[in-house]
Order: structure tokens, then C-alpha cells, then sequence
């Protein structure tokens, strides 16, 4: 069992969110935070985990932190997300 | 003392019981009491755009502007336009707001107090003609639609048995209990035409009458609402909107099928569909619809809910009755189906929740209301899970037959950003992409699998030209390896193989014969694969190749990908005559893969850059961070 982060990121890769864009998302949250999916930055802020489908499909794509959800999220949602949760 | 509730013994005690509720919705359906009603969804994708909150300031507002008197604060179940959450609407005006934040409510409160125009920012505006509209039923995305699964979803307080009585609920139970032998039940059934709406289409009546002649003693009834397919939420809205007529669903048709124990087999994911039906349950044994001698009848029933975790499997009956018994959700072979030989070993019935949800209908309106609805061999209604790159993105019931450019275009408002329409996915990891050239197939069961989809539980995901099919059937592939339960070799492994194939495709290394093996692997699969799930598994994959050969053949033989999605397959190129020259993509380009070319760009100091292709990993970095949007695929 490994240690979670203070925030778990969840990127939603449900068909809605995988159609309208939710890879590039995870992509960008990967590059920002410098870890892959199931890891934890080393500072233990971070843990990023995908899902499938959080059935918000008509706010696609979507992510939640610690159960809050974000939608209709854009590349830009990234850095506010993470500016949002520290 | 809090008054306690006598149990309802006769059928008289619940006609009582039934007036007494009866006056329950009539403002709600415009009746004017010179009092007013705010409804704020409570469905889960209204939560989560924030209808707690936007319920917490009405309640606060309510009490600030004094309206306690004037101002009655309730919830909805869905309203199925979830992406225009959170929605709420005021009766008996009927007004229905969108997109409402807390810091809208004072507004609408006081638009009720001072009897003024509805608030015109939160109302729905017409795209094509820019004009607001105030009434539900008049809104585009309403209007084609026909409600009989969803009939109280949106109408009623989910958590209230008066609300759901008042609309006329338990009145089919109630002739199904009293007045009609099995036989006839199973004979309105057949008259109505009901097919499963879990995916496959097996007639309902049929299903119940096998059951019912099967013989032994104890029986169970199963109610699958194990919603596995990604990007449908038909069966959860219906679970947290209308919770009752579920349950009436599963009592009807443990009364007809002689079954005494009733399971509910639901996502542990869905904790407020869990909850609402719970409380419906417990509410129900505690007026004694549920329990022993139901109304002073010979006929006992008890519901228990199990929780699945989420397994996609355990969405197939023979893994959900293993399952629900506490063993490995694992499809087995049929037969002996569960009609009978299932759960415990019993005789058991499985139906999914809208199949239950469009039952007290048929009973309580006679199989003619249903069966004049509908195309030939497919009557009545179909929910769908519309979501994607379409406009209006939400929850849509619509007469069988209807055809796929009334769902997307008249209903779902056309695609996003003006893009050109591609393909459409029903059926989930189990249907097929039906393209643009199919646009005006009639949906309903038998239309669907002639052109390799399905109905599946009802996920319908729009695709535009940005969208790549090959790696679209990639997604569905990824899925389907990482949910499939690995008993049987076909599924296990065949589908493991499809995946590397597509894999290598993507990423530009696919040949002619790739497309050969992808197509001969998926027939195989298809004829050998254990259970339902398995043999449906390459359905994505056969129907891209099928209507989208083109796509494959480019990745193929050109190495590129046409919808420019593909990463691997794209060539990133600085456009000369937007680089400002700033380095800034040279800076941040992790391999050092751009240069300054001698070409000098507009301050003549800074030159024009260009990307090595070679060296480039398309990351896509330098894109990202360009000022002026110089680079593209």
C-alpha cells in the first residue's frame, strides 16, 4: 500500500470525457506535476488516478479532487485545479 | 408525539391512502394555491455543478426576504439537461431556470415575492433564434421527447411515496395484485411489446413466462443495476429520480413470476441512487406495501440490495447472479439460463432498471398506451445517455424509431463549435460507430444490429471530425482488456492481441496485414467468446473497419492520422509566416529539436524557428506554449 496524496486528482476517462478532449487533459496534469497516472508527487501534495466515468457526462471532460467535482475543464483548468487544491 | 403510521392492510386502507396523497402535485402540474414552489434538482449531475449549494442559499434567501409564508423549498429528480445544471423551477409558473448559482437565488426569490417577470439571465436562450424561453416543454431539447420511463423524473420529489402516488403510482401493482390471474398479466405484457432494455432486446413477457413456469418452490427476482458502460447514466438518473417505480417494476413482476425475494444488484459507485432507492424500500415496508401478505394478499415480498464494485462483467446476468451470491463475478454457460437454474441455484428473472421503470406504466395505463408507441417489432419509448460532442448533452427518451438525426440534430442542438458531424457510438464497449452517411437510420432494436451496433443499455456518444476511429476503437479495446474477467481464452487473450494491433496502428507501425488480422481475430472472438459482453467485445473494432476503412488504410499506408488525433502520427510545423521568432518553443522543447532558421522574422533582430522532424517526440510542448499560435499539426 502506498501513501495518497493530500489531493487525489481523478481525470475521468469515460467515452464522453475520452471524446471531448480528457487525454490531452491527463497529458497536461502528467507534464505539470511530472508524475504518471497512479503516482504521488514527491512533495505528497499530488496522487493522480484516472476513472471511468463519474456519470457527469454533461459537464464533459471532468475532474475531481477529492470528491469536488471540475467540469467542462480546458487545458488552462489545470493550473487553476492545482492553484485551487495546495 | 410524532403520529405513527398504521400499516395498510386492505385495499381499501390504500385507496384511502391514496386520496390522501392525491392533492400532492397539484402545483406542480399549475394548480394555483397563491403559494409558490421552488424545485432544485438533486441528481447527480446537477450536485455536481453545485445544486447543494444553490439549495442552501434559496433556503437562506427564502428566509431573509420573509417568503417562508409564500415560498415552499423542495428537490427534483433529473431533469435529464444535465449539462445545463443546476436547473430548478418554480411552480405552478412551471418557469424552468438553467445554470443557477447561489448568488442567482436572491433574484429569483424576489422575482417570486414581487410577482415580477421571471428572471431572464438564468432561462434557457433559443440558439437558432436568440430568444429565452421560460416553459420546459417548449425548449427544443423537450420538445420531440416522450416520457414513460422518465414520466416523474423531474416531476416529483424522488424521495416522497405521496409524490409518486399522487402521479398515479402503484395503480398498475395494484390490478396486477387484485384483478389480473398470472396469465393475464403475462398475456398485457405480451400485448404491450416490452423488450429488455438492458441491451439485448429479449422480450419481457416471454423472459417472465419461462420463469414462471419453471418449477420450485423459491423464486428471486433481480433487478440489474449494475450500469457499467462508460458514459451512460440512463439507469442512475432513473434510480435517483423516480425510485419508486423501480421498485413497483420488480413487485409487479415478482407477483406475476411467483418470486418472494426481490435483489437489487447495484454499482457501490452510485451511492445516491443507493440511497434513494434504500429509503423507498424502507419507506414501503413501512406502510406495508413490502412484507408479508402484502394488502391482506396471499403474496410476501421482501427487496435486499447487493453492491457490485463496479466490475463490467458483473453487468451480464449468469456473472451477476454469481456475483450477488458472493463468488467471483464470472459469466457461466447458458444453459441452464437463469430462468431456471440461477441465483442460489433458484428459478430467477433478471431485468434491468428502465425495463422495471416502464412496467407500472404499461399496468397502470393498459398495454395499448404502450404498444401504440414505437416502431413495428420495437414498441414504446428508449432513454438514451446523449453526451459527446453535441450541444445539449443530457438524458433523452424518445419513441423506438426515432431517427438519429432527430436525437442529434432537433434534440441534441447539432454539434459543437459548428464541427462537421462523423459518427455516433451506441451500445457502449459492446455497440458499434454507425457513420454520417447512416444518420437517418430509425433507432430500435432490429435497425441497429442490421448495421453492426446495438442498443445496448442506451450510451449514445457523438462524434466530430476531430475524433480518430482507429483510436476510438483503441478506447474500447483499453476498456475491454481491462475489464474483461478472463475465464474464457477468446476474451482473455483475443482481445489482449486486438489492442496491440490497434496499439501498433496508432502509433504508425500498422501494416495491410494488421488490418487482415484485426478483422479475422474479431470474427473469432465474436463466434467463440463465452458470454454476451465477450462475443459483442469486437464490435467497435468491425464496425470502424467497416465504415471508416479509409481511416485504418491512412494510418497504414500513409502513416498519417486524418483527424490529426493520433500523436504519434503528427507532424508538428512552425507556420513561417506567424513566428514572431520569441524561442520560447525552442526553450521549452524538452529533445532540442528546434532551431532558428537565417530567415529573419518581423523584428528583424529574432529569426524565423523550425522543428526538426526527425528529432521531434510530438509532445506537443512547443504548441502549448507559443504565443501566437504559430504551430500546428
Amino acid at each position: 500500500m502506498k501513501k495518497s496524496g493530500k489531493f487525489v486528482i481523478r481525470v475521468c476517462l469515460g467515452t464522453a470525457c475520452y471524446v471531448r478532449g480528457a487525454e490531452k487533459i491527463l497529458h497536461k496534469f502528467q507534464e505539470t506535476l511530472g508524475i504518471k497516472e497512479g503516482e504521488t508527487t514527491s512533495d505528497g501534495l499530488y496522487t493522480l488516478e484516472t476513472v471511468r466515468c463519474v456519470g457527469a457526462c454533461g459537464l464533459a471532460p471532468v475532474v475531481q479532487v477529492n470528491g469536488k467535482t471540475y467540469g467542462n475543464c480546458t487545458l488552462e483548468s489545470v493550473q487553476q485545479i492545482l492553484e485551487e487544491n495546495k | 408525539m410524532a403520529k405513527i403510521l398504521e400499516k395498510l392492510k386492505t385495499r381499501e386502507d390504500f385507496m384511502a391512502f391514496c386520496r390522501a396523497n392525491s392533492h400532492r402535485l397539484d402545483r406542480r402540474k399549475g394548480k394555483e394555491d397563491g403559494k409558490h414552489t421552488i424545485a432544485v434538482c438533486s441528481s447527480s449531475g446537477c450536485h455536481a455543478s453545485g445544486s447543494e449549494s444553490v439549495y442552501d442559499m434559496f433556503k437562506a434567501e427564502i428566509e431573509k426576504q420573509g417568503a417562508q409564508d409564500l415560498i415552499d423549498l423542495d428537490i427534483n429528480g433529473c431533469f435529464g439537461f444535465c449539462e445545463k445544471g443546476p436547473i430548478c423551477k418554480v411552480y405552478p409558473e412551471d418557469t424552468f431556470y438553467i445554470q443557477v448559482k447561489p448568488e442567482d437565488a436572491a433574484e429569483i426569490v424576489k422575482s417570486i415575492v414581487e410577482k415580477s417577470k421571471p428572471v431572464e439571465k438564468n432561462l434557457y436562450t433559443n440558439p437558432a433564434t436568440g430568444e429565452k424561453i421560460a416553459n420546459q416543454e417548449e425548449i427544443p431539447f423537450y420538445k420531440k421527447q416522450k416520457r414513460i420511463a422518465l414520466r416523474n423524473c423531474g416531476l416529483v420529489n424522488p424521495t416522497s411515496l405521496g409524490d409518486y402516488l399522487a402521479n398515479g403510482g402503484f395503480k398498475g401493482f395494484l390490478r396486477v395484485l387484485f384483478d389480473l390471474t398470472p396469465e393475464e398479466a403475462i398475456e398485457e405484457m405480451k400485448e404491450a411489446g416490452l423488450r429488455g432494455r438492458g441491451g439485448a432486446g429479449f422480450p419481457t413477457y416471454l423472459k417472465w413466462d419461462i420463469c414462471r413456469k419453471s418449477p420450485g418452490e423459491t423464486k428471486y427476482l433481480i433487478c440489474n443495476a449494475d450500469e457499467g458502460d462508460p458514459g451512460a447514466f440512463m439507469d442512475r438518473s432513473i434510480m435517483e429520480g423516480d425510485p419508486y417505480s423501480v421498485v413497483e417494476g420488480m413487485m409487479s413482476a415478482a407477483k406475476i413470476i411467483g418470486a418472494n425475494h426481490g435483489v437489487v444488484y447495484i454499482r457501490a459507485e452510485y451511492p445516491l441512487a443507493v440511497e434513494r432507492l434504500s429509503s423507498a424500500i424502507e419507506e414501503l415496508k413501512k406502510v406495508g406495501l413490502l412484507g408479508k401478505n402484502i394488502l391482506g394478499s396471499p403474496f410476501s415480498f421482501d427487496i435486499e440490495i447487493k453492491y457490485g464494485a463496479g466490475a463490467f462483467v458483473c453487468g451480464e446476468e449468469t456473472a451477476l447472479i454469481k456475483s450477488a451470491e458472493g463468488d467471483r463475478g464470472e459469466p457461466t454457460v447458458k444453459p441452464p439460463f437463469p430462468a431456471q437454474k440461477g441465483l442460489f441455484g433458484k428459478p430467477s428473472n433478471v431485468n434491468n432498471v428502465e425495463t422495471f421503470a416502464n412496467v407500472p406504466y404499461i399496468y397502470g395505463h393498459g398495454p395499448e398506451a404502450f404498444n401504440k408507441i414505437g416502431s413495428e417489432k420495437s414498441k414504446g419509448t428508449k432513454v438514451f445517455a446523449l453526451a459527446g460532442k453535441v450541444n445539449n448533452v443530457g438524458l433523452v427518451e424518445v419513441p423506438m424509431g426515432t431517427s438519429l438525426r432527430e436525437i442529434i440534430y432537433d434534440i441534441g442542438g447539432g454539434i459543437k463549435n459548428g464541427k462537421e458531424f462523423k459518427a455516433v457510438q451506441t451500445g457502449g464497449p459492446s455497440g458499434g460507430c454507425i457513420p454520417s452517411s447512416l444518420i437517418d437510420t430509425p433507432i430500435d432494436y432490429e435497425h441497429l444490429s442490421a448495421i453492426g451496433s446495438m442498443m445496448g443499455s442506451g450510451g449514445m456518444i457523438v462524434m466530430d471530425e476531430d475524433n480518430c476511429m482507429v483510436a476510438i476503437a483503441k478506447f474500447y479495446l483499453t476498456f475491454t482488456v481491462d475489464e474483461s474477467c478472463g475465464k474464457c481464452t477468446p476474451c482473455r487473450v483475443g482481445n489482449k492481441r486486438l489492442l496491440e494491433i490497434l496499439t501498433k496502428i496508432v502509433e504508425g507501425n500498422g501494416t495491410e496485414e494488421d488490418l487482415e488480422d484485426l478483422e479475422n481475430l474479431s470474427l473469432v472472438i465474436e463466434d467463440t467468446a463465452l458470454c454476451g459482453l465477450g462475443q459483442s467485445s469486437p464490435n467497435p473494432v468491425l464496425s470502424t473497419l467497416r465504415y471508416f476503412r479509409d481511416e485504418y488504410e491512412a494510418h497504414v499506408n500513409q502513416k498519417i492520422c486524418p483527424s490529426h488525433e493520433c500523436k504519434a502520427l503528427a507532424k508538428y510545423a512552425i507556420d513561417p509566416a506567424k513566428c514572431i521568432g520569441c524561442t520560447k518553443c525552442a526553450r521549452n522543447c524538452p529533445v532540442n529539436a528546434i532551431h532558428p532558421t537565417d530567415k529573419p522574422a518581423k523584428n528583424p533582430k529574432l529569426f524565423i524557428h523550425k522543428i526538426d522532424e526527425a528529432t521531434c517526440i510530438k509532445c506537443g510542448t512547443c504548441a502549448n506554449n507559443c504565443p501566437v499560435k504559430a504551430i500546428s499539426l
